[in-house]
C-alpha cells in the first residue's frame, strides 16, 4: 500500500514538473521573435468578433483592428504569423471556429505562392503552433507543415522540442513563466517608425505561374470551412512590394474569387493612397502604424459594400467598453512608440517589450 | 578420486582439495588454466573431454564434481 | 528502428497490455509476431535471410536429434554384445556423421550472412546510425550457431517447433544489440507462459530508464565530441588523441551497456531473464577480469564455442600445453574481431586482445611471487593502481575502432611521446567557448551524469547477482525520467540565433 502511493505520488510529482519544466523552457516569444506569442493571443480575447482577419504579416501590421472598430464599428481580429502559409491559416480558422463563429473571413491569398513547406521552415512552424490549443484540425496542419526533422509528438509536448534550451534560460522566462504580456492589440502589431522603400529586387520572370497543389488545396478547404458554417468568405492581397505578386498569380485568384462569388480586393494598385515612402517600417515589406490606418480606412468601406454579413456594431455597450480599453493600449503604445521614434529615430524591439510589459 | 587429488594438488599446491567449492570460496581457475587442467587429466586418466563440458561451471566446482565427470566420460 | 523512437516505445506499450491480457499460450506467439514486425522494419533482407537461416538450423537440428536417438538407441540396444572399444568406434562414427550436418549447417548459414552483408555493402541501403547497431545484425547468428552446436554436444534437447526457435533467434528485445543469449539459458523463459509479476515488471521498466538516462544523457552526447574529434585526426593528436580515447570508452560503455540495460529491462517486462552482459568493467584488475566483466555474452560464446574446442581439437594434442593455449588465444581472438567486421582495425584490436592475454598469461606466476613478497600488494592502493593500470590498457586497445584506421592509431600511439602537446591541450580549454563542439555545460551534464552512474549502486548489484533488498524510491524515477527528457540529446537543437537571423 504503501509502495503504491509512493508510486502515485512520484508520478504526480513527475507530471507536475515536467508540466513546470516545459512551461519553463518554452520560449516566451515576449522579445524577438515576439511575433510567436501572437497565437496564443487570440484566447484572451472576448470571442466577440464578427470579422477574423488570416494571413501573414502582410495582415498583422497592415491593418488596424481599432480603427476598423472606430470609424465603421467592425469587431475584428487578425489571426496572423509571420510566414503563415495556406494550411496555416486553415488550422487557425479551425481552431477560431472552436471558439466563435465569426459573420465573415478576411483570408489573405498572398501565400498561395508557396507550393510546399519549406525546408528552412521549422521557426515558422513553430511561432504558428506554439500557443495553439491542442486540437485534431491543429495536429493535421502540422502533420501538413511538418519538415521532416520534425515530429509530431513535440507538437504535443514542446518539451521534446525546447528541452536543450536549458543552456539559455533567462529572466524572460521566469517573468512570463504563468502570464505573456501581450504584443499585440486584436491581433495587430504596431510599429510606428519609418524604413522607407530602398532598393527592390526586379520581378524574377517564371517558367511556371501556377500555385502548389498543397496550397491550393487549403484554399478549397478554407472555402469548404467557412460555407459549411456559414462564414462569408473575403480574399485579400496586401499592398506589400516584396515579394513581387505577379499578374498571371492575380488572374488566377480573380478568377478563382469569380467562379465562387467571392469578394476579392487588391490593394496592390493603390500607390495613390499608400507611399512606401513613408508608411513602412521595413522597406516596403510591411506598412508601419500611418500605413496600416491608411489602408484600413481605404479597406472598410469596400468591406462594408461588398461583405454583406458586415454591419455597424457601434452601440453594443458591451463591445464599447471592451473596444474603449483595447484603443486606450492602443494610444498609449502608440505615444510610447512615438517617443522613441524621437529620441532614437526607431523602434527598437524594447520598446516593444515596454509595450508588452505595459 | 586419489588420482585426481594428487594431480589438484601438483597443480595448486596451496588448496586443499578435500573441501574446496568454488561455490563458496570464488573461482580457483579461469578458462586458459582450464585447458591446462583438462590437458593433464585427459593424459592420466585417457580419456577425451569433449569440449561441450568445458563451458559449464557446475563440473568443475570441487575436486568430487570433477571426478564425477571423469566417470561419466569413462564410461561413455 | 531503434530504441529510441516514439513508435517503438508506443508500440512497446500496447505489446505489454496484450501480453498479459491475452490468453498465456498466446504469449510467446505474441512476441514472435511482434518480433518480426520489428525485424521487418530494419529491412526485409535481412529479415528473409533470418528466417532462411532459422528453416534450415531447424532441419539440420532436428536430422542431428534423430540421429542422436538412433544411436542412443542403438548403443542402449546391443550394450551386453559390444565391447568399450566397439562402442566408442560406433559412437565415433555417429558423431561423425552428425558433425558433418553441423558443419554443413553452419557453413550455409554463414555464407548466407555473408551474402546478405556483401549484396547490402553493395547497394549501400543500410543506414548505420551506429556501430553498435552494425554488429547487431548478425548477432542472431550467434545465438543461431551456439544452439547448433549445443545439440551436436547434446546439451539442449532439440526444439520441435520451428516457430519456437525462430522466436529464440530473433526475440526483438535483444535482437539488435545482444546479449548474445544460449538457448539452455532463455528457452524455458522464453517460451513459458508467465504470470503478471508486478516486482519483475517494474524492476525491467527502471532497467529501462537507467538505460535511457545512459545512452541519451551521457552517449549520445559524448558522441558529438567523438564526431568532432575524429573529423580532425591529424590535429588532434598527443594529449588530444588520447582524451579521445578516454571519451571514446566513456560513449561505448554508455552507449553499449545502456542499450543492453533496455534489452533486458524489455525482456524482463515480459518475465523473461536473458544474461547479463556488462558488470562494472572498468574494475576489472587486469585483462581476463575485464573480459568477465565486458560484452560478457560474447566472451564466454568464443570461449565455449571457440576457444575450449580449439584447445582439445586432436590437431593439436600432441604440442605443448602452453603452446597450444596461446595457438587457441590468438585464433579466438583473431576471429573475435573479423566478426566485428572484416576491416584492418578490427582484426588488429582482436589481435591485440589476444596478444596482451598471452602476455599477461606468462607473467601470472610473476605476479603471484611478486604479490606473495609485497604485502603493499594487498593495499587498496595497489589494487586501485592495478584498476587504473587495466582501465589504460584497454582504453588503448580499444581506440582502434575510433578512427577505423590502423596506422593512424599507432602514430597517436607515438605521439603520445613524441609530440604530446600538453601545452596546446590545456591552452585549448581556455582560448575556445566551444569545446570539440561541445559548450563547457554540456561537458558538465555528462560529467554529472557519469558520477551519477558511478554512485547508484543498485544495478551494479542487480548486474553482479545479488538483487539489492532495498530499492530506490519511486521519486527517483521520477527524477530520473525528468533528466532524460530535460537533458537527453535528442530532437533539433534549439538555437536563438536560427531565430534571430529570421528574415519575415
Amino acid at each position: 500500500m504503501k509502495r503504491i502511493l509512493s508510486i502515485i505520488l512520484a508520478f504526480v510529482f513527475f507530471c507536475t514538473a515536467f508540466w513546470a519544466m516545459q512551461r519553463l523552457l518554452m520560449p516566451k516569444y515576449m522579445t524577438n521573435p515576439f511575433e510567436g506569442a501572437l497565437t496564443a493571443e487570440y484566447y484572451q480575447s472576448n470571442f466577440a468578433h464578427d470579422l477574423i482577419i488570416i494571413g501573414s504579416c502582410e495582415v498583422y501590421s497592415n491593418i488596424s483592428p481599432v480603427v476598423l472598430w472606430e470609424e465603421y464599428g467592425v469587431p475584428a481580429f487578425i489571426r496572423g504569423n509571420p510566414q503563415q502559409l495556406l494550411w496555416h491559416s486553415r488550422a487557425m480558422l479551425e481552431d477560431t471556429l472552436r471558439h466563435e463563429t465569426p459573420r465573415a473571413v478576411l483570408l489573405s491569398i498572398q501565400a498561395l505562392m508557396y507550393p510546399s513547406p519549406p525546408h528552412d521552415g521549422e521557426p515558422y512552424n513553430r511561432m504558428v503552433f506554439d500557443g495553439m490549443r491542442l486540437s485534431l484540425p491543429m495536429l493535421r496542419s502540422v502533420r501538413e507543415s511538418m519538415t521532416p526533422e520534425e515530429s509530431m509528438l513535440s507538437y504535443v509536448f514542446p518539451l521534446l522540442r525546447f528541452h536543450s534550451r536549458w543552456q539559455e534560460i533567462s529572466r524572460e522566462d521566469f517573468t512570463f513563466f504563468l502570464r505573456r504580456a501581450p504584443v499585440s492589440i486584436n491581433g495587430f502589431v504596431m510599429r510606428a517608425d519609418v524604413l522607407p522603400v530602398g532598393w527592390i529586387p526586379p520581378p524574377a520572370m517564371l517558367s511556371d505561374y501556377s500555385f502548389g497543389q498543397q496550397a491550393i488545396d487549403a484554399l478549397y478547404d478554407i472555402l469548404a470551412i467557412t460555407q459549411e458554417h456559414g462564414v462569408e468568405l473575403i480574399l485579400f492581397k496586401a499592398p506589400s512590394l516584396m515579394p513581387h505578386w505577379h499578374d498571371e498569380w492575380d488572374a488566377w485568384v480573380v478568377d478563382f474569387a469569380a467562379r465562387h462569388n467571392l469578394p476579392y480586393f487588391n490593394a496592390i494598385t493603390m500607390t495613390d493612397t499608400i507611399d512606401h515612402q513613408y508608411h513602412t517600417f521595413n522597406g516596403g515589406l510591411n506598412l508601419n502604424l500611418a500605413g496600416a490606418e491608411r489602408l484600413t480606412r481605404y479597406l472598410a468601406p469596400w468591406l462594408m459594400d461588398n461583405a454583406p454579413s458586415l454591419s455597424d456594431r457601434r452601440g453594443d455597450p458591451a463591445l464599447d467598453a471592451h473596444w474603449q480599453q483595447l484603443a486606450t493600449q492602443y494610444r498609449a503604445w502608440q505615444a510610447a512608440q512615438e517617443a522613441e521614434i524621437a529620441e532614437t529615430g526607431r523602434v527598437y524591439y524594447s520598446i516593444l517589450l515596454r509595450n508588452a510589459l505595459s | 578420486m586419489e588420482k585426481l587429488l594428487e594431480l589438484l594438488n601438483e597443480l595448486y599446491p596451496d588448496v586443499d582439495f578435500a573441501t574446496y567449492d568454488a561455490r563458496r570460496d570464488g573461482p580457483l581457475i579461469q578458462s586458459l588454466e582450464m585447458v591446462e587442467l583438462i590437458t593433464e587429466i585427459e593424459q592420466r586418466f585417457d580419456i577425451e573431454f569433449p569440449p561441450s563440458v568445458m563451458g559449464d561451471p557446475e563440473h568443475f566446482y570441487s575436486a568430487a564434481a570433477i571426478w564425477a565427470l571423469i566417470e561419466r566420460l569413462e564410461d561413455e | 528502428m531503434t530504441f529510441i523512437s516514439p513508435w517503438f516505445l508506443g508500440g512497446l506499450c500496447v505489446l505489454f497490455v496484450l501480453y498479459y491480457t491475452l490468453p498465456k499460450r498466446a504469449q510467446w506467439p505474441l512476441l514472435l509476431l511482434a518480433s518480426l514486425g520489428f525485424y521487418a522494419l530494419a529491412g526485409w533482407a535481412v529479415l528473409a535471410a533470418m528466417l532462411v537461416t532459422v528453416a534450415v538450423s531447424y532441419g539440420v537440428a532436428m536430422h542431428m536429434g534423430k540421429l542422436k536417438i538412433a544411436q542412443k538407441a542403438h548403443v542402449a540396444q546391443h550394450r551386453d554384445a559390444m565391447t568399450r572399444d566397439e562402442r566408442k568406434a560406433y559412437n565415433a562414427a555417429q558423431k561423425r556423421q552428425q558433425r558433418t550436418w553441423l558443419i554443413a549447417g553452419l557453413l550455409f548459414n554463414f555464407s548466407l550472412l555473408a551474402g546478405v552483408k556483401i549484396a547490402e555493402a553493395l547497394a549501400r541501403v543500410e543506414i548505420i546510425p551506429s556501430m553498435i547497431f552494425f554488429v547487431g545484425i548478425s548477432y542472431y547468428m550467434f545465438r543461431i550457431s551456439g544452439y547448433l552446436i549445443d545439440v551436436f554436444w547434446g546439451k539442449v534437447e532439440v526444439q520441435r517447433n520451428p516457430l519456437k526457435l525462430a522466436l529464440f533467434t530473433i526475440f526483438f528485445p535483444y535482437a539488435m544489440i545482444g546479449p548474445i543469449s544460449r538457448y539452455n539459458n532463455v528457452a524455458d523463459s522464453l517460451l513459458g507462459e508467465k504470470r503478471m509479476d508486478w516486482d519483475m515488471f517494474g524492476r525491467g521498466l527502471q532497467r529501462i530508464i537507467w538505460g535511457f538516462f545512459k545512452v541519451m544523457i551521457i552517449g549520445f552526447r559524448l558522441l558529438l565530441a567523438i564526431n568532432h574529434l575524429r573529423a580532425y585526426p591529424g590535429e588532434y593528436s598527443g594529449m588530444f588523441a588520447f582524451f579521445t580515447m578516454l571519451v571514446w570508452g566513456a560513449y561505448l560503455y554508455a552507449d553499449f551497456s545502456g542499450a543492453i540495460d533496455i534489452s533486458i529491462g524489455i525482456a524482463m517486462c515480459f518475465g523473461i531473464r536473458v544474461e547479463e552482459n556488462f558488470v562494472s568493467p572498468f574494475r576489472a584488475r587486469d585483462i581476463f577480469d575485464y573480459w568477465r566483466r565486458w560484452h560478457i555474452t560474447m566472451g564466454t560464446w568464443f570461449r565455449d564455442y571457440v576457444f575450449y574446442p580449439m584447445s582439445v581439437a586432436k590437431p593439436l594434442q600432441k604440442l605443448p600445453t602452453r603452446l597450444k593455449i596461446h595457438i587457441a588465444t590468438l585464433v579466438t581472438w583473431f576471429t573475435t574481431g573479423i566478426w566485428h567486421g572484416v576491416a584492418w582495425n578490427f582484426i588488429v584490436w582482436g589481435l591485440a586482445n589476444g596478444v596482451v592475454i598471452m602476455i599477461s598469461q606468462e607473467l601470472k606466476p610473476l605476479y603471484a611471487k611478486f604479490n606473495a613478497k609485497f604485502s603493499f600488494t594487498k593495499s587498496k592502493a595497489y589494487t586501485c593502481f592495478a584498476v587504473l593500470r587495466t582501465f589504460l590498457l584497454l582504453t588503448l586497445i580499444r581506440s582502434f575502432d575510433i578512427y577505423f584506421d590502423v596506422p593512424l592509431t599507432f602514430r597517436h600511439f607515438a605521439s603520445f611521446i613524441t609530440n604530446p602537446q600538453f601545452g596546446a591541450f590545456f591552452r585549448y580549454f581556455g582560448e575556445n567557448d566551444v569545446w570539440f563542439d561541445l559548450a563547457p555545460l554540456e561537458w558538465l551534464v555528462a560529467g554529472l551524469a557519469v558520477v551519477v552512474l558511478i554512485a547508484v549502486p543498485w544495478f551494479r548489484r542487480e548486474a553482479r547477482g545479488d538483487a539489492p533488498a532495498k530499492r530506490p524510491p519511486a521519486i527517483f524515477w521520477a527524477l530520473l525520467v525528468l533528466a532524460i527528457f530535460i537533458f537527453g540529446t535528442y530532437g533539433l537543437g534549439f538555437d536563438m540565433q536560427y531565430f534571430f537571423y529570421m528574415q519575415f
